[in-house]
């Protein structure tokens, strides 16, 4: 029983030593990643939005608003890492780091209207085609009001 | 001399009233659940309370059963000296196991044939009824994992008494201590930590793997939730279904050849 | 000799696919406003456009098929146009509407399409028996089957939708009913978000991912509608995510993986619904104090229900698995019921949990948790569970063969055991 209990641990030990340290996203599962958030399946997966936590589990999103929501109600310290999707390129990139565009006519899942990219020249070339939008960053985004506007 | 052996403890198996009265209880308790909550309840496919409530009373009762049953067979031989007198015949070891586990394995294929035959009758008779085939399966691969651990818990424990109190904590084990620990580490380890430890679990406890097969076999890997989608994923593939097939022979095959290690090194000490 | 073979083969297929008799675009161009214009039976490439108020109307075997990428048949920027009996196809869009004020689709086919029907800032829309045929992939690759969006007085009733992604999409719409539809084999069977003034009668949805997936939306009653059979990953009959003001009456709620999920939602009201064989019945959390759960009928669900720590009001409903007597005789049950359970409370805080649902040590937990919590006062107590439960009961069967096989094997099982023992 002892040594039952103690491989026991030594799994959790290794599992625990496993995940820590670097924080990489991991890819999409259509069938069954739905948002943690508002529970829709991600289907748009240029759009989503994930979180490594520090403990190693992942939680997805399908919206960056989704994503500042679980932030905003979890606490950032448990947060080992959150990526989003570049809308032009599909590709992950870190919510610090991505450049943001916000025009209410943009579609997304929860129709935000705020999309990502890896660079400023990204945005511009994104707006030059789907119209004009506002550049914000990540900082902006936390005192964002998300939601429909009118 | 194999086949009078099988014979002849197929025989006293059958004649024990504790036998006889597993069978009743078995039969009784099979056919109420059944023949209840079929009546009362809408006819539909997919993992409900009626199909859960079959599942769990076949992963209660049949290995409890088997467990003490077969375990005090074994150890009653040892204890009386029936197993040292029988080593005086031309007899390999190996025979004798075999021979027990066969006879034990017919033994609780007629408890269950009587059981199943009632419900089946019943079933038609009330209209309604059926028992699917998984069941079936599952409950050949019960009586298959556990006459052998049986034995080997026989063999290890050696008086009838201790035979009894190992089957009852090994019972219990299987059936909820691994699962309360499991649950209880849940609450303060992350999720994909609990997944890992769950699928381990599935691997190392005959119980919770006949549980998975049932959900594999019957398409309902969904029931066990998202978290698991790979693992099903794999064990809904052909190579999974051989890996299955594997695991369970392992698990027949190795609690037999720890017995024959057992009763070796105490054939020696004499 | 082959060539020709050949060539006549490719006539004989293209005099099939073309019917160059009649040129759509061009009688849509010369009809006058409030003309029909009659399409006759054949197959015609293009992407047509409609911008004045006509009817068009085809007849058994009149197809429109778009070409490239680009929608069948787009209506902009009008008013009063109707689209009857058509069957349309394509790689994309079948119909795109924009800006139009009085639409009415009816009786339309789409097979193989993307999307089936695509609405937006449109006003007095009617889509009526429309059937949708998505493609054969994962429902992440498609689109969805009628689309709504920025509109407002939409009705959309007795279509069939099968193998979309949304079978009936509404975004930020005001004033829409959807009712006798049916939704199959698609991710949401209807997906509400940002509308208010929602209602869903009648309609049928078994087998998508989610039934009803209500988001962000206000004033909406769901009644009558059948959801049965969403049981595969994240299924849940119906969702509701931050919903004020919903009544759901009278639906059918069965088989499902979850029954109805209430989440950041106040004001909600479950009256009178048959809760049939789900694996949870009834899930809330963060849901407000309000949200009342009231004489419905809860049978053959694993588990009635779970929610976080706020909980809410469960009241004079019927439960299958309630162990209760009626000593006063007022059809009401002594002692209350207590649904909340340990089991149901983890699984909500951690999915992982999923995987014991209807284990044997949970079942055992569960019983010990029903003695303990018996004391509980607050949390997903039903003080008035209602005893009798009006039930029709299916008149089964007798199995003649069954019964015999049965018998035969009892008979000869317990014959073999006493040969066992006597021989």
């Amino acid at each position: 029983m002892k040594k039952w209990l103690m491989s026991v641990l030594l799994c959790c030990g290794v599992l625990v030593g496993c995940s820590e340290k670097t924080y990489e996203p991991r890819e999409i599962v259509s069938e069954t990643d739905v948002c943690k958030i508002c529970n829709m399946s991600i289907v748009h997966n240029a759009y989503a939005g994930q979180i490594a936590l520090k403990n190693g589990d992942y939680e997805m999103f399908d919206d960056i608003g989704c994503l500042m929501e679980y932030m905003k109600a979890n606490g950032e310290d448990v947060v080992g890492a959150a990526y989003i999707k570049d809308a032009a390129k599909n590709e992950w990139i870190d919510v610090i780091n991505a450049v943001y565009v916000y025009n209410k006519d943009y579609w997304t899942p929860m129709n935000y209207g705020v999309v990502a990219f890896d660079s400023k020249e990204a945005a511009q070339e994104w707006m030059t085609t789907e119209g004009e939008g506002q550049l914000l960053d990540y900082k902006d985004l936390h005192d964002f009001k998300w939601g429909i506007h009118k | 001399m194999n086949s009078m052996l099988i014979k002849l403890e197929l025989k006293q198996m059958l004649r024990s009233r504790w036998m006889q009265l597993v069978g009743l209880l078995f039969t009784f308790v099979f056919t109420a659940i059944i023949v209840i909550q079929q009546m009362a309840l809408p006819d539909v496919d997919g993992f409900t309370r009626q199909t859960a409530s079959f599942l769990n009373v076949l992963l209660f009762l049949l290995p409890l059963f088997i467990l003490t049953i077969g375990s005090m067979s074994v150890a009653g031989d040892v204890e009386s000296g029936w197993f040292s007198l029988l080593k005086t015949y031309p007899m390999t070891r190996r025979q004798y196991i075999a021979g027990k586990y066969i006879a034990s394995v017919l033994a609780f294929l007629l408890v269950v044939a009587v059981a199943f035959g009632v419900i089946l009758a019943l079933g038609g008779f009330l209209g309604g009824v059926r028992l699917p085939f998984i069941f079936i399966v599952l409950t050949l691969l019960c009586i298959f994992i556990f006459v052998s651990l049986a034995i080997a818990v026989g063999a290890f424990a050696k008086t009838r008494l201790f035979a009894l109190s190992l089957s009852l904590v090994f019972w219990s084990i299987f059936l909820l201590l691994i699962s309360y620990a499991l649950m209880a580490i849940g609450t303060v380890v992350a999720g994909h930590i609990l997944q890992k430890l769950t699928i381990i679990a599935i691997h190392i406890n005959p119980v919770e793997w006949l549980r998975f097969g049932y959900f594999i076999f019957t398409d309902q890997a969904s029931v066990l939730g998202p978290a698991f989608y790979k693992v099903t994923q794999f064990y809904s593939s052909p190579l999974g279904y051989a890996v299955y097939v594997a695991v369970t022979l392992l698990w027949i095959v190795c609690p037999l050849a720890y017995t024959s290690l057992l009763l070796s090194s105490f054939g020696e000490r004499r | 000799m082959k060539k020709i073979g050949m060539a006549l083969l490719f006539f004989l297929f293209m005099s099939q696919t073309v019917y160059a008799d009649f040129d759509v675009q061009e009688a849509i161009n010369v009809a006058k406003p409030g003309e029909i214009v009659h399409i006759p039976a054949g197959r015609y490439r293009g992407n047509f456009i409609v911008t004045k108020p006509i009817t068009l109307q085809g007849e058994e075997g009149t197809e429109l098929i778009g070409e490239s990428d680009k929608p069948a048949l787009r209506i902009e920027n009008t008013t009063n146009v109707s689209v009857e009996n058509i069957t349309l196809s394509g790689k994309s869009k079948a119909i795109v509407v924009s800006n139009v004020d009085g639409l009415k689709l009816r009786k339309l086919q789409m097979k193989d399409v993307h999307t089936g029907v695509h609405i937006q800032r449109c006003k007095n829309v009617r889509i009526q028996e429309i059937n949708v045929t998505g493609i054969e992939d994962h429902y992440s690759q498609k689109g969805n089957g009628l689309a709504v969006y920025k509109s407002e007085d939409i009705t959309i009733e007795g279509n069939t939708i099968e193998q979309v992604q949304d079978g009936i999409y509404v975004e930020e719409v005001k004033r829409i009913v959807v009712q006798r539809n049916k939704v199959t084999s698609s991710r949401y069977g209807t997906h509400l978000m940002y509308t208010s003034d929602a209602k869903a009668l009648f309609n049928t949805y078994v087998h998508n991912v989610t039934g009803l997936m209500i988001m962000m939306t206000t004033d909406i009653l769901l009644e009558n509608n059948t959801i049965a059979n969403h049981f595969d990953f994240n299924g849940y009959g119906m969702l509701l995510f931050d919903v004020q003001q919903a009544k759901i009456k009278h639906n059918t709620i069965k088989n499902n993986r979850t029954g109805v999920a209430m989440q950041k939602s106040s004001t909600i009201q479950i009256e009178t619904n048959d809760f049939q064989m789900n694996q949870t019945a009834l899930e809330g959390t963060k849901v407000s104090n309000d949200t009342l759960a009231s004489s419905n009928n809860f049978t053959g669900n694993i588990l009635t229900a779970r929610s976080d720590q706020q909980g809410f009001q469960l009241k004079n409903n019927y439960y299958d698995d309630y162990s209760g007597i009626d000593l006063k005789d007022n059809g009401v049950g002594d002692i209350p019921y207590v649904a909340v359970s340990s089991f149901g409370q983890w699984m909500v805080r951690q999915p992982v949990y999923q995987y014991f649902v209807a284990s044997p040590s949970v079942l055992l937990l569960t019983s010990l948790d029903q003695q303990i919590n018996k004391t509980e006062k607050n949390m997903l107590v039903d003080h008035t569970p209602k005893l009798a439960m009006k039930y029709v009961q299916e008149k089964n069967k007798m199995n003649v063969v069954q019964m015999l096989v049965g018998l035969f094997l009892a008979l000869s099982s317990l014959w073999l055991w006493k040969r066992g023992i006597t021989e």
